[in-house]
């Protein structure tokens, strides 16, 4: 799948203009953009994007904390979410495995293959049944 | 006093009834006799007088019969009452006048047994209630006898001399009760002195008795001998008043009496006093002359005070010498930071050091005598009870190994907790266990330190890859031209800032990571690998860089099992293979070999580049540490890789190193250890639940294959290699069963089995020869022989020998296998074996119902699958021949379970119902072990699995 619409989550405006502008102009997708999780999960319900690129470490609500309330809601829970993450060790990688997300990517990306990365990520996930 | 009211009212009447009689008897007779001998009231009292022994006699018996504690001495005490009686019996009918008695008269002789006895059951009374008996009592006792008697004879040797003529059996039948008396004052002298002057009511009553009666026992003989004595004096009414005053001690509960703390210096001042008394004797016999007896008593009173006194010095010595090693012991357990705790077999604390007891909360001394896993480990960290099973305290104590934990707490005192790490060593003596040592220390700031720096490592390396998320993405925009061209110039800086954003990357990701290995704050996933599957899965992963350097990877690694984080030993390989691949010239090849070898596996990379120089192959591991230090930009390295390679291959207990010559390439070996395998499990250990065999062979290929084959099987075993170190061990760790070469260097089989028969503590242990030699069938049962097996032994025919030698083993878990697959039944019959449980293999039906009735299992594990039986029916047999206990039957099945199999299961046959395909065999075999260990007597609850 490729995703034609990608809403995009992080507390740092500077990243959210890199990865915005790299999906745009490399991907050409549409790309919705939120500054924390409150704000993403209602853009979620409004905007139905095909996938949510989501920061890990963002203050009140964080990535694991906004992807469970995605989860609960019916509207979202279909979404599929790909982390974020700067922290890059075997530990948070499993952890983050375990909570039950599309994928997880790490900081620094390099903004020439983040549009491949993601859509590797969905590839994967809708082939496994 | 003791109580009567738990006995019928038959037993109860009856010795209030005797209680009863004694004192009215008493009563009666001293009224009767208040006015003197050949007073007529007093006349034909005699048998009352009788009477008066018999019933003190009678309950002390009676007291021997009712009350199990001390039932020695108080036997002892009734029978030598009744002997009294009997003395007296005979002394009225027989010697009507007691001039006429001959010496020694026959009631002399009852009289004296009444003395032997007493001294008896004063001795035997001493053994039960002194907390320590001992030998040198005996000492104290002949010291103290020689100097009362020598007192004695002092003063009535003289008038019993003059009185009976001086034969020699009269003087040694008079003497001898003043002998008998003293001894057994001597030994109270010795009960009083030990207890330190606090011996308890019933010592002191028993004293104060036996004094009266030395004083009743001296005046009768002052008159005897002056021919003074009539029957029928209110001195014949002393000795009924004593017995029944005896009898009431004897009704006292008793308390055992303490040692006191220093038992030297009163013993010594007692012993000092009798070799006064003996030297006073000596003094008063050179001025004014003292009889025969009384000076060569005096004489070996000094004798004797002065041998005890010699033994009493060189005891005070050992003591010293012990008291000062201890003290020394003492100092450095009470100067030791970390806490010091020992246990009993049973896990109850027996000494806990200052700092145990500091950490813990508890006041010193107050630890003692609890359960250490119950009073501070009790509880897991997360709140959840810790059960005593799990406890790696406890573990050392079952299987006599080191337990090491760091990931567990104490609870205080309090009721809070503190993070702990210790290690638990067990105290072996012989083959027992007898307890334990735990040494721990509060980690709790440690762990503080840990979870501080973990958090910063966390908040650094969020904190550094935000901007340089962003640095690095608006970097990546401008070099890829998506947002327009750039001018030459701009291009090329461009690119440089991409090269050393990437750079900074892999610096942050390369230093976390070495902090996180050497904090420990990620602990290895240890799991089992291949060497030759890790290999390849690293090659591959290093093929585009290879191949885009034009170097080729040759692999030649061959199959190797290890326990290992693999991503881990992955991130090694493909750092050495990227190594590699950067210093080889294009072209080159690059060597990537594994090889298993005895205890570990070695990895081993070779390239063909420029090398490294001899003074650099140690240095390079470190950080930062390169050849050149141009290499980090050059290559893209951040000098850290090896050093992280390092750090990974310690984690794992092994070893990573370098080889090179300059010029002609280097070659970078690491090793890791394979799992300890089945030669560990080879070591003596307590605690083979078959029982434990000796085998003596001078042969090391058959002490190696049999010796493992015994332990596979359940049997702890003891290997010796000459009949020397045979009858040694033999005596020192009592095995079960010898199994025993008869052709030995040195000492031979033979002389071997005669020195065995010699020792009393090995003369009981069977021994099965295992020969060369052809069996000799007349030898069997002479001596300890109890088999003969010819070599090459079935090994099917030495575990039936050595069960009939040491016959079934209750306390040894059986386990009876059903299964038709002989590799499926021999993994099992392994992992029993590894836990000492014996497992016995069916491959059908009416074998297993055979074998049932042959070894009563503790359970059954069935295949489902079996033609003609499976694990539903074999219970639904049992059921039927009433065998269906508490015995847990697992069935497992090689497909799903169907419907209609979980309805039979769920009619109560199946304990559990478990899948081939979808458990290993260590999940069956944990799974069964967890039924073992529930008490065999309850019927497990039912489960049922698919």
């Amino acid at each position: 799948m490729r995703p034609k619409h990608i809403l995009l989550v992080d507390d740092e405006e500077d990243i959210r203009e890199v990865a915005a502008l790299s999906l745009q102009a490399v991907g050409g997708w549409r790309v919705s953009a939120a500054g924390d999780g409150s704000s993403a999960i209602a853009m979620a319900r409004a905007e139905r994007p095909d996938a949510i690129l989501l920061d890990v470490m963002m203050p009140d609500l964080d990535g694991p904390a906004t992807f469970a309330r995605l989860q609960e809601d019916p509207q979202t829970s279909d979404i599929p979410v790909i982390l974020l993450t700067a922290k890059a060790q075997g530990a948070d990688r499993r952890r983050f495995a375990q909570l039950g997300v599309a994928g997880t990517l790490t900081k620094p990306f390099d903004p020439m293959t983040l549009t491949e990365q993601i859509a590797t990520i969905l590839g994967r996930e809708e082939t496994t049944p | 006093m003791f109580s009567l009211a738990s006995f019928s009212p038959v037993v109860r009447w009856s010795v209030r009834l005797l209680w009863v009689a004694g004192v009215v008897g008493l009563a009666v007779f001293v009224t009767a006799v208040a006015g003197g001998p050949g007073d007529p009231s007093s006349d034909g009292y005699e048998w009352l007088f009788v009477a008066l022994f018999i019933v003190p006699g009678l309950l002390c018996l009676a007291r021997a019969r009712l009350i199990a504690q001390q039932r020695l001495p108080w036997t002892l005490f009734g029978a030598g009452m009744l002997c009294w009686a009997g003395a007296e019996i005979v002394y009225f009918v027989v010697y009507q006048d007691q001039r006429a008695a001959p010496y020694p008269s026959a009631s002399d002789a009852l009289w004296l047994t009444y003395y032997g006895l007493s001294i008896a059951a004063v001795l035997a009374l001493m053994k039960a209630g002194l907390a320590r008996f001992r030998k040198s009592l005996w000492i104290d006792a002949v010291v103290g006898g020689l100097a009362i008697a020598a007192i004695a004879a002092a003063l009535l040797v003289q008038p019993i001399l003059a009185s009976t003529g001086a034969s020699l059996a009269a003087v040694t039948t008079n003497l001898a009760y003043p002998l008998m008396d003293a001894l057994i004052l001597a030994l109270l002298i010795g009960v009083f002195a030990i207890s330190g002057g606090r011996p308890g009511r019933l010592w002191t009553l028993i004293g104060v008795i036996w004094l009266l009666q030395v004083v009743l026992d001296t005046a009768y003989l002052y008159q005897a001998a002056a021919g003074d004595y009539a029957f029928g004096t209110l001195l014949d009414a002393g000795w009924p008043a004593l017995m029944l005053l005896l009898t009431f001690a004897g009704w006292h509960k008793p308390s055992i009496v303490k040692s006191s703390r220093d038992q030297t210096w009163p013993m010594l001042v007692v012993t000092i006093s009798f070799a006064i008394v003996g030297l006073a004797l000596l003094a008063y016999d050179h001025w004014r002359g003292l009889n025969d007896v009384a000076e060569v008593l005096a004489g070996m009173t000094l004798v004797a005070a002065f041998v005890r006194t010699t033994m009493t010095f060189a005891d005070m010595r050992t003591l010293a010498n012990g008291r000062e090693l201890s003290m020394r012991h003492a100092l450095i357990l009470d100067a030791a930071g970390e806490g010091v705790v020992g246990t009993d077999a049973r896990g109850t604390i027996t000494f806990a050091n200052p700092a145990a007891a500091r950490m813990t909360g508890y006041e010193p001394g107050q630890l003692a005598g609890r359960d250490l896993h119950e009073t501070l480990h009790h509880t897991k960290p997360d709140g959840a009870p810790y059960p005593t099973q799990e406890c790696p305290m406890h573990a050392s104590l079952q299987d006599g190994t080191i337990h090491h934990s760091d990931q567990d707490v104490y609870w205080r005192e309090d009721g809070t907790c503190f993070g702990v790490e210790y290690t638990s060593t067990p105290i072996i003596e012989g083959a027992r266990i007898r307890g334990a040592v735990v040494v721990f220390r509060d980690i709790s700031e440690r762990r503080q330190v840990e979870r501080a720096k973990e958090e910063f490592t966390s908040v650094v390396s969020h904190e550094l890859r935000t901007p340089l998320t962003s640095i690095r993405g608006s970097l990546g925009l401008l070099e890829s031209g998506v947002l327009g061209p750039l001018p030459d110039a701009a291009q090329r800086m461009i690119q440089i800032a991409v090269q050393n954003t990437d750079r900074l990357v892999r610096l942050i990701n390369d230093i976390l990571d070495l902090e996180r290995l050497d904090s420990d704050v990620e602990h290895l996933r240890d799991a089992t690998c291949d060497a030759a599957d890790l290999i390849a899965r690293a090659t591959e992963a290093m093929l585009p860089t290879a191949t885009g350097a034009g170097v080729t990877l040759a692999v030649d690694a061959a199959p190797a099992a290890f326990e290992a984080d693999a991503d881990r030993i992955m991130q090694t390989l493909t750092n050495l293979i990227s190594n590699a691949v950067k210093f080889s010239p294009p072209g080159a090849t690059v060597q990537i070999i594994s090889e298993r070898r005895s205890d570990d596996v070695l990895f081993s990379i070779s390239d063909s580049g420029r090398g490294i120089p001899p003074d650099k192959l140690e240095t390079i591991f470190g950080r930062f540490q390169q050849v050149d230090s141009s290499d980090s930009r050059q290559r893209g390295g951040t000098g850290l890789g090896l050093a992280i390679c390092r750090s990974i291959v310690e984690h794992h207990g092994g070893r990573i190193w370098a080889r090179s010559t300059p010029g002609e390439g280097s070659t970078f070996s690491f090793v890791v250890p394979t799992t300890p395998d089945a030669g560990d499990e080879y070591r003596p250990r307590p605690g083979g639940k078959l029982g434990s065999v000796m085998i003596c062979d001078d042969n090391e290929a058959i002490l190696e294959v049999t010796g493992t084959a015994l332990v596979e099987r359940g049997y702890h075993v003891i290997l010796a290699r000459t009949g020397e170190e045979a009858v040694d061990r033999a005596i020192a760790e009592q095995p079960d069963v010898i199994l025993l070469d008869l052709v030995l260097p040195g000492m031979s089989g033979v002389q071997t089995i005669v020195a065995l028969g010699e020792h009393a503590a090995t003369q009981k242990i069977p021994i099965v020869v295992l020969s060369v030699l052809p069996r000799a069938d007349e030898e069997i049962g002479r001596g300890a022989i109890v088999d003969w097996i010819e070599k090459p032994a079935a090994t099917a025919n030495l575990f039936a020998s050595l069960e009939r030698a040491i016959g079934p083993r209750d306390d040894a878990f059986r386990v009876l296998v059903v299964e038709r697959d002989p590799a499926v039944a021999e993994i099992l019959r392994a992992l029993f074996a590894r836990h000492g449980v014996m497992s016995v293999v069916s491959t059908d039906g009416p074998q297993t119902l055979e074998l049932y009735e042959q070894m009563r299992p503790d359970l059954i594990v069935a295949d489902n699958d079996l033609p003609d039986v499976d694990g539903v029916e074999i219970k639904a047999w049992l059921r039927l021949h009433g065998q269906l206990g508490a015995l847990p039957i697992v069935a497992y099945d090689a497909c799903d379970v169907q419907a209609a199999e979980h309805d039979r299961c769920a009619v109560g046959a199946v304990t559990q119902m478990l899948t081939k395909g979808q458990m290993t065999p260590a999940e069956l075999h944990w799974r069964v072990m967890t039924l073992l260990a529930r008490p065999r007597t309850t019927t497990p609850p039912r489960e049922a699995r698919s």
